[in-house]
């Protein structure tokens, strides 16, 4: 088990000095293999140390929020190396260029993206430094290096036994060039990866010794509550900062948008001043905002000509008006909460020459360049030391809370930990966009689908990650990754791309702005879609008479990742016989994240409470790095599905009606089904897992509701229809 | 000044006797291990032990703990060699983490009480909130601590 | 038997009160005296049942497998239940969120003694007013009680919370039951003495 430094808030990582750890001259490696990613040497710096007292350290880039990923990638380098696992050390890094996501040139943890991202290039540098030891190794012992082998941290030259250890070389080793053709080790031959292994965060989160945000002391600290007005944007109009500031323990009283900060030594004396605090507010630019209003307005703009095509296959709309068996429905999604155990928070010291954050962060570069354009500061005097993740589900990607804890910190000029209340997580979150999708469709002689067309009306989900009014665009830190009409992808993705093979196919979009502010929520585009295509294919099977499984077999015959994934699921859950008396199965299958998950739900319905008792998944990732931890991630995604069920939030002039989980109410232990989950090695690009588990969960639900009652659930969350979720 | 034993170190504090335990454990005694995930007693994860029984934290007053004895996850062992945490890492139950101080205590507070629970007993007994969605491992998790103590 | 009400009320209340000893459940003999007391009684039980069966009393002396919250009196969230002894599930006794006092920075309501709820036989749920009646009468679903214990049990903490049960997360105050405290012991101590009449529905 590797040691519990990892937990360790980062120190200030400086690149480019020599001190005696693998430094390589910069030289450019050419792609030399499908599966490599050019890289360099500062890349490899980037990523890996090793002292010559030995000690390997592998730097974690990508966020750890309860993926895995702090396990799994240093784990791909480490394995590929030959590294002694259990002895590596890890150290979180700050922001650096070194690891950005090579398309989108940004850095940030999401999008099940770190896998497909990073996999590669960790194995290509595992790779390049054990060939580099191995060329010293093999100077150093006049032998050839085909003669040497590398094994838990220790070069081998089995002729002579003698062996050293990575230390004793590794300063040669920098001074040689980097191969321009690492060779990977076949997959056989890696120890670690394709095998369930010990996360190395779990030890230090069943003893309380993990450090989240909310958890940093520093030297000097301060803390902080804070307040804002109950709808989002309002202001702030009258507050007493002397009555305030004379309650006993009181440091500070901060302005910040919308509210107030209070600051002390502690939190509940911060808290307990503002909580008492005779504080005004006037509503602010969304109070007309309301989710009745917004039901209304999308179901308008449906019947609207103003959406822009995003696919368009055979004649789409046309063939509607004229084949069998038309179908049209209409379909609505919740604005949903991401409510992180952890609440938001961050701690900031900001000096004239200096800005130091201790914060759980998804979004290291977007928090690197708010603090930037805010300060003014130039970048190696931004310092990020990232923490464990209490949750992320995207809402950590934005930088809303780091700008507050530097407006505070700016104020105090000592560090300072602000910290959101509950009720102000659920009031200021960055929730998941509503939306309204139509569909249409139209059946050939032989039951199958001929035409679909999807009309959908949403907000973008990826377009606020940057903050209006922070990130301006110009500038190299300060521009948006891409222009805003790239951000609408997620609003259309799971339709644009399906496992189906049908004739006249399109989907149309209509972005609509929205007021609130909004960001992507596990499963981001995918989980909204998926529900509603699902529940489309399901409702035409049952028109054409046909079996949901062996009809989706036979749309997506051309597909054989999703064939495998629905011929296990139907073999797991012995489709259809499985249901027992008085219980109904669902199914559903999602092609995703660069992955295919097949599920079949078996539930029972008894008035309007719904029971699930079983969820199979089958599940594709192209290569199951880490089977356990894949397997917890399916398990955990398909809570935050059934979650999803059941949770919404809701406004009403302006202001959210859910501010704390006795009003939220996520699924607990009592209503978790069993769960039993197979993974399907279709050998293609390992792809992430932590958003598949609950992509397809909503309609095979609903399906199973309806196989249960007759209804078809068009409208989430299931109250929407009566359902309660037990 | 409020004087109890935490994990069986004698402390005084000097808060007021409104402050939530919680606080208290976490800012004037530096132990956070005990979380803050919603402060109306809804989510579990600031659950400990008082004389033996479990307490949501933040629903605790200071003055509430005079005198008395409080186990944090922090004192549940002193190397993760409870049956719990020993179960909780073969299981590998959590993800994100956060709130699992609170579930293993709120378990902890189960098995003291029923040592073999049935899965009636540990659904009316664990009602703390997992977002990520750990529950078929904690309950995996606490049979077999269960079955791992004679 | 009357001392903590005693203690409650002060003594000025004392004159209110009827005479202490053995208050019992007998009617009186005359049947014109017998009217007007039965009258006086169901008045008095009228008072006493508006109280019983308001939600601050009506939420623990449930039927059901789970306590009750909120003026809409619903099933009390988290999946909290009675347990074998009416104090929580093993594992979750009601104290894991409810201590000795109402907690303002949770919203939690508490009391004196340990937070639990009315064994099942006595509870109320669904009663009519006459079965409700019948009910507090039967020492078999009164906790064996007397009049005067009855009376005496009027007096424990977690009777005298409902009058002051604090306020919710929110900080807005829990309603109160409809009529004061001392109104309805007196109500009680009334109907008790002038024979314990009850409605007929």
């Amino acid at each position: 088990m590797p040691p519990n430094d990892f937990n360790t808030p980062s120190r200030r990582q400086v690149l480019v000095t020599g001190a005696a750890a693998l430094m390589l001259s910069a030289c450019t490696i050419a792609r030399a293999q499908p599966s490599s990613t050019p890289i360099n040497a500062s890349q490899i710096n980037a990523w890996l140390r090793i002292a010559p007292d030995d000690t390997v350290t592998i730097m974690l880039a990508q966020s750890e929020m309860g993926q895995g990923i702090a396990t799994t990638l240093p784990m791909a380098l480490a394995d590929e190396l030959g590294a002694d696992w259990p002895r590596v050390k890890f150290e979180w890094s700050d922001f650096d260029p070194a690891y950005r996501h090579p398309q989108y040139q940004w850095m940030f943890t999401g999008n099940s993206e770190s896998i497909s991202t990073f996999f590669p290039m960790m194995r290509t540098i595992g790779a390049a430094a054990r060939e580099m030891l191995t060329r010293a190794a093999a100077s150093r012992l006049g032998v050839a290096e085909a003669s040497l082998r590398i094994e838990t941290g220790r070069i081998h030259h089995d002729a002579t036994k003698r062996k050293l250890t990575f230390g004793a070389v590794a300063a040669d080793a920098a001074k040689l060039a980097v191969p321009k053709d690492p060779q990977l080790k076949p997959i056989s031959a890696l120890r670690l990866i394709g095998k369930p292994q010990p996360r190395v965060d779990i030890p230090s989160k069943v003893d309380g010794t993990a450090i989240f945000g909310i958890d940093v002391k520093v030297p000097d600290m301060v803390v902080a509550a804070i307040r804002r007005a109950p709808s989002p944007g309002g202001s702030l109009v009258r507050f007493d900062v002397a009555a305030i500031k004379a309650q006993r323990g009181v440091l500070a009283v901060v302005e910040i948008p919308s509210g107030l900060a209070v600051v002390a030594n502690d939190y509940w004396t911060a808290r307990r001043a503002l909580d008492g605090a005779d504080l005004a507010f006037a509503a602010g630019p969304i109070a007309g905002y309301s989710t009745e209003k917004q039901r209304s307005d999308h179901a308008a703009l449906l019947k609207t000509t103003s959406f822009e095509s995003r696919v368009k296959v055979g004649d789409g709309n046309a063939t509607l008006g004229s084949a069998n068996k038309a179908f049209e429905a209409t379909f609505e999604i919740p604005v949903q909460a991401h409510a992180t155990m952890e609440p938001m928070n961050c701690t900031a010291h900001v000096t004239a020459d200096r800005c130091e954050f201790w914060i759980p962060t998804q979004g290291v570069e977007i928090t690197h360049a708010v603090a930037k354009q805010m300060t003014g500061l130039s970048d190696d005097r931004i310092v990020i030391h990232r923490t464990l993740l209490g949750g992320g589900f995207g809402r950590r990607l934005l930088a809303d809370f780091a700008q507050i804890a530097i407006v505070v910190g700016k104020a105090v000029g000592r560090p300072v930990k602000v910290i959101w209340s509950r009720e102000e997580d659920f009031r200021y979150d960055a929730y998941r966009p509503p939306m309204t999708h139509q569909v249409k469709a139209s059946l050939g002689g032989d039951g199958l689908p001929v035409a679909i067309a999807h009309r959908v009306v949403s907000p973008s989900h990826m377009l606020y990650i940057f903050p209006r009014g922070i990130i301006k665009a110009e500038g190299d830190w300060a521009r948006p990754i891409a222009p805003p009409a790239a951000y609408d992808g997620m609003a259309v993705e799971g339709l644009t791309e399906t496992p189906y093979a049908i004739a006249n196919y399109s989907v149309e979009l209509n972005r609509v702005e929205t007021p609130l502010s909004v960001s992507v929520w596990r499963t981001t585009g995918h989980g909204p879609n998926n529900f509603v295509l699902e529940s489309v294919i399901d409702e035409l099977a049952g028109a054409a008479g046909q079996d949901p499984l062996a009809y989706r077999l036979a749309l997506a015959s051309a597909d054989p990742r999703a064939t495998a994934v629905l011929k296990a699921v139907g073999e797991m859950s012995g489709w259809p016989g499985t249901a027992s008396v008085g219980r109904s199965c669902g199914l559903a299958l999602a092609k995703a994240f660069g992955g295919y998950i097949a599920q079949v739900v078996e539930l029972s319905v008894s008035g309007k409470a719904v029971k699930c008792h079983r969820v199979w998944s089958a599940v594709d990732v192209g290569q199951t790095l880490d089977p356990g931890i894949a397997m917890s991630n399916v398990e955990g995604g398909v809570v935050w599905g059934l979650s999803g069920l059941r949770t919404e939030a809701t406004f009403v002039d302006g202001e959210i009606q859910q501010t704390n989980f006795d009003q939220f109410d996520p699924v607990h232990l009592w209503e978790t089904p069993a769960i039993e989950t197979r993974f399907v090695e279709s050998g293609a690009r390992p792809t992430g897992v932590g958003e598949l588990g609950p992509v397809p969960i909503h309609a095979a639900v609903c399906n199973a509701i309806f196989a249960a009652t007759g209804d078809r659930i068009r409208s989430l969350p299931l109250s929407r229809g009566g359902y309660r979720l037990t | 000044m409020t004087q109890f034993s935490v994990n069986g170190r004698s402390v005084s504090v000097d808060a007021d006797a409104d402050t939530p335990l919680l606080w208290v454990l976490r800012d004037h005694l530096g132990m956070t291990g005990t979380k803050y995930g919603c402060g109306i007693a809804a989510c579990g994860a600031c659950t400990v032990h008082v004389d033996g029984q479990p307490v949501r934290s933040c629903s605790f007053p200071l003055g509430s703990a005079s005198s008395k004895q409080v186990l944090t996850i922090e004192g549940l062992s002193r190397d993760r060699s409870h049956p719990l945490q020993r179960a909780w890492i073969e299981e590998q139950v959590p993800q994100c983490g956060y709130c699992q101080s609170g579930m293993i205590m709120a378990a902890a507070a189960l098995i003291n009480e029923k040592p073999r629970p049935t899965d009636e007993e540990i659904d009316a007994a664990i009602t703390n909130l997992c977002r990520c969605g750990t529950y078929a491992r904690i309950r995996n998790a606490i049979h077999r601590a269960a079955r791992a103590t004679p | 038997m009357t001392q903590r009400i005693r203690h409650v009320l002060g003594a000025a209340s004392i004159a209110g009160v009827l005479a202490a000893t053995a208050v019992t459940l007998i009617a009186p003999q005359s049947s014109q005296s017998q009217t007007a007391q039965t009258a006086e009684s169901l008045a008095a039980f009228d008072t006493v049942a508006r109280v019983a069966m308001s939600p601050r009393c009506q939420n623990c002396h449930t039927l059901t497998t789970f306590p009750r919250q909120g003026d809409d009196q619903h099933p009390h969230l988290f999946n909290v239940t009675r347990g074998g002894a009416d104090h929580g599930a093993p594992g979750l006794p009601c104290s894991t969120c409810h201590s000795q006092s109402n907690n303002t920075a949770s919203g939690a309501p508490g009391a004196a003694e340990p937070w639990r709820l009315a064994p099942v036989s006595m509870g109320w749920d669904g009663l009519s007013m006459a079965d409700l009646c019948g009910h507090l009468k039967d020492p078999q679903r009164n906790g064996h009680r007397s009049g005067d214990q009855i009376i005496d049990h009027l007096g424990s903490h977690l009777v005298l919370w409902a009058w002051s049960p604090g306020s919710d997360r929110n900080g807005r105050p829990r309603t109160l039951p409809p009529v004061p405290y001392r109104e309805f012991v007196r109500a009680a101590e009334v109907w008790v003495s002038t024979g314990s009449a009850c409605p007929r529905n």
